[in-house]
């Protein structure tokens, strides 16, 4: 027959061992591996065992460990800065883009209609497109270089 | 266990944008983790890379933490599935072995036989744990190492209290067998 404690509840045996029974119990436990050799032979084994794992020392941490913890969270936040800002300064870019745009198009003046000027304005308007979009980009590049350097 | 309550504190601060708390918390219970991974894992420079990414993903979640449970339970939490993870992935790496065994022995080569019968009877238990199933034998690191209780195992290991009393008993019983069979 077997022991009612290794059947019903084993763990007795071990905060037995690593005495985290309450007095009493201990007591108890104490007393019952005096009549049970069964026990008793798990207690010793269990005891033989952790003495050979106390043997068991890990080396000490490495003296840059912090440091090179510190500097992956600062790649991280470097990373989500940039992350969370490129977006962010595409839409800038974008809306100054417009925006240029806007002051650097006036509505042209409206005029009578008369022979020969309707190609003039046509030209006018066709001479004044890629210098505009030329400004437009630039600004766009600048901005871009400006998000650049902020997001390091 | 003052000490132990002020962990969520700590933590509560660095929730707040408290660096220095982060850095107390780091220097409570670096070599804890980094122990912990290394007798799970059995190779310093993997424990302590694992070790690194634990703290990281504390930091990185310190926005939505929340002392639902104890800060050291939460923490063993992270750093046991980080080993899991990377005892299940070495598995399918060929040939990997660990050196810290073989520097280990060079380093204590015994000159007394009490130091070989001692060496041998820790590499043979140290043999036994590493191959262990894995949860056992983070039930065993936390138990014996960190003197977890088993409601916090149970915690870190995401399992019942019942289910660690059993993972415990039959990773003993092991360990236990092991070295009987070397008396």
């Amino acid at each position: 027959m077997r022991c009612p404690i290794q059947a019903d509840k084993p763990e007795v045996l071990l905060d037995y061992c690593s005495r985290k029974l309450s007095p009493e119990a201990e007591l108890s436990v104490g007393s019952h591996l005096t009549l049970c050799p069964e026990c008793m032979s798990v207690v010793q084994a269990q005891w033989e065992v952790w003495e050979v794992l106390n043997g068991w020392e890990p080396d000490e941490v490495s003296s840059d460990f912090d440091e090179r913890l510190f500097a992956r969270i600062d790649d991280q936040r470097r990373w989500w800065r940039f992350r969370t800002w490129k977006p962010l300064s595409i839409a800038a870019a974008c809306a100054t883009a417009l925006l240029a745009a806007l002051l650097f198009n006036p509505e042209p003046a409206r005029e009578p209609a008369a022979s020969g000027t309707a190609v003039t304005d046509s030209s006018r308007i066709e001479t004044l497109e890629p210098e505009q979009l030329e400004r437009t980009l630039e600004d766009m590049e600048m901005l871009r270089q400006l998000s650049g350097s902020r997001a390091l | 266990m003052a000490a132990l309550e002020q962990d969520t504190h700590l933590m509560l601060r660095v929730r707040e944008g408290d660096s220095a708390s982060f850095a107390i918390l780091l220097e409570r219970h670096r070599a804890p983790v980094v122990h912990f991974l290394y007798r799970m894992i059995q190779n310093q420079a993997i424990a302590e890379e694992l070790a690194q990414e634990v703290f990281l993903r504390v930091y990185r979640s310190r926005a939505s933490y929340e002392p639902t449970a104890k800060f050291t339970t939460w923490l063993f939490r992270i750093a046991t599935r980080l080993a899991l993870n990377q005892i299940r992935d070495r598995r399918h790496e060929k040939g990997s072995e660990s050196l810290d065994d073989a520097r280990q022995l060079r380093d204590h080569l015994p000159t007394v036989e009490q130091s070989l019968v001692r060496e041998a009877r820790l590499r043979e238990v140290r043999q036994a744990i590493e191959e262990l199933p894995g949860k056992q034998k983070a039930a065993v690191l936390m138990h014996k190492y960190q003197e977890m209780e088993y409601a916090q195992i149970a915690g870190a290991l995401d399992c019942s209290e019942s289910a660690v009393k059993s993972l415990l008993f039959r990773a003993y019983e092991t360990l236990r067998a092991r070295l009987a069979h070397m008396a």
